[in-house]
């Protein structure tokens, strides 16, 4: 019987598996542990979140900056501090009327309803990622590392005006030698208001009833930003709102998506990303 | 001189415009005040539009939410409320952000969070429609 298995097994050696063929010197384990079903695991999609694409109202008289998506290292998360219902045109639309941006700052919006609420968990596509971000802080700037500051080097980002040419602009981006926290990181937002109810903020929940993220809302952040990383393998980080602000200048974004950060990550583990 | 006073006029009726306004959104935030700090929630329907109450739980659940809140005495109320906001950039909508005076009350002083209102004309009455984080 243990003669039969040890067969079986060198059998199940010699077999070639897709995309572990003549580069494969010593990969008998790989093999053997991607012949074997994992039912622990979700199959391997290469899409592990569809992402809408929304056609977007741009204010084209205004300047934003390029820049290469490599510099990315890091995934913000914010809430919208709105209602759960509003959608990505009105936050876009609000972005431009309120501070005459070039278009939504985030640049992936995710809608999930409250706890109880009517619908599903929806990913839009917002600002392009080769679109320098709005949403960690025009104040917020962080220490480049030696990768980002070659790519800095390169001249590769650059601002201007849709039509013009764009060009280096130091000023727009760099203070010291650090550079702009949105231009090495990507901003998702969650709709709906994770902040508890208050004077200031008459969109939050009732302490009462504490507003956490629904398991659907992390495992779709936990999808999203698993694929950013497949796609952008420097992205290791994920980070919140508020860890950009000084106590002066501080924030309660992302409310209560903070404390689920943990949960994230080890989400994004099933999927096969690590992050730090 | 027919263009000095075409001139003058513009920007008399801009400002007397802007100062009116000015007046509408105080107004709207003193009854805001009375609503969410005095809990005076038989205003709530000339304060927040009626897509807000629709899209935060109904008009029963916002108002037990605003029962919620601590209690402030009459004596303690804060003095009138600082209220600065702008007008879109294209579109006839309003952003505003209320400060506590000084010397407000230590139960409105703690509150840090400070999502900023969108504020927008209904039936031609200033409205709060929702609010936004600064994304700054």
């Amino acid at each position: 019987m243990r003669l039969l298995k040890l067969a079986i097994l060198l059998c199940l050696n010699a077999l070639p598996l897709p995309g572990h063929g003549q580069d494969c010197v010593d990969c008998s384990t790989e093999k053997l542990q991607l012949s074997i079903p994992r039912p622990d695991l979700p199959p391997w999609p290469l899409e592990l979140i569809p992402i809408k694409n929304v056609v977007y109202d741009r204010n084209l008289e205004v300047s934003y900056c390029k820049r290469p998506v490599e510099m990315v290292d890091s995934i913000v998360l914010h809430h919208s501090a709105s209602s759960d219902l509003s959608t990505s045109e009105e936050l876009n639309d609000h972005h431009i009327e309120k501070n005459n941006w070039h278009m939504l700052g985030y640049s992936y919006v995710i809608h999930s309803p409250y706890q109880g609420g009517p619908g599903s968990t929806t990913v839009s596509a917002g600002r392009p990622l080769e679109m320098v971000g709005a949403h960690a802080g025009s104040t917020a700037f962080v220490k480049m590392n030696p990768g980002q500051s070659k790519l800095w080097e390169s001249g590769r980002l650059v601002c201007g005006i849709e039509g013009s040419q764009f060009k280096v602009t130091p000023s727009e981006l760099m203070n010291n030698q650090n550079i702009k926290a949105n231009a090495t990181t990507i901003g998702v937002v969650v709709v709906g208001n994770y902040s508890p109810f208050s004077r200031t903020n008459s969109t939050g929940y009732s302490p009462k009833y504490p507003r956490r993220p629904t398991g659907q809302t992390i495992d779709a952040i936990a999808r999203l930003s698993c694929q950013l990383q497949k796609k952008y393998p420097l992205i290791q980080n994920i980070k919140w709102h508020n860890f950009y602000k000084d106590a002066k200048n501080g924030t309660a974004c992302p409310g209560n998506i903070k404390n689920f950060i943990g949960d994230i990550k080890l989400k994004a583990k099933d999927f096969g990303c690590v992050f730090k | 001189m027919r263009v000095s006073i075409i001139f003058l006029s513009f920007i008399l009726s801009t400002f007397s415009a802007h100062a009116m306004s000015d007046q509408s959104m105080n107004e709207l935030f003193r009854k805001y005040d009375q609503v969410m700090v005095q809990k005076k929630v038989e205003l709530i329907d000339q304060v927040f539009s009626q897509k807000f109450l629709k899209e935060n739980g109904g008009k029963d659940s916002f108002i037990a939410k605003v029962k919620e809140l601590p209690s402030v005495t009459q004596k303690s109320l804060p003095p009138a409320t600082k209220v600065s906001w702008k007008k879109g950039v294209k579109k006839e909508i309003f952003f505003a952000r209320i400060q506590d005076a000084p010397n407000a009350h230590k139960t409105l002083k703690k509150d840090i969070h400070h999502p900023e209102f969108i504020v927008v004309l209904e039936n031609g009455k200033l409205r709060v429609d929702g609010t936004i984080s600064d994304g700054e």
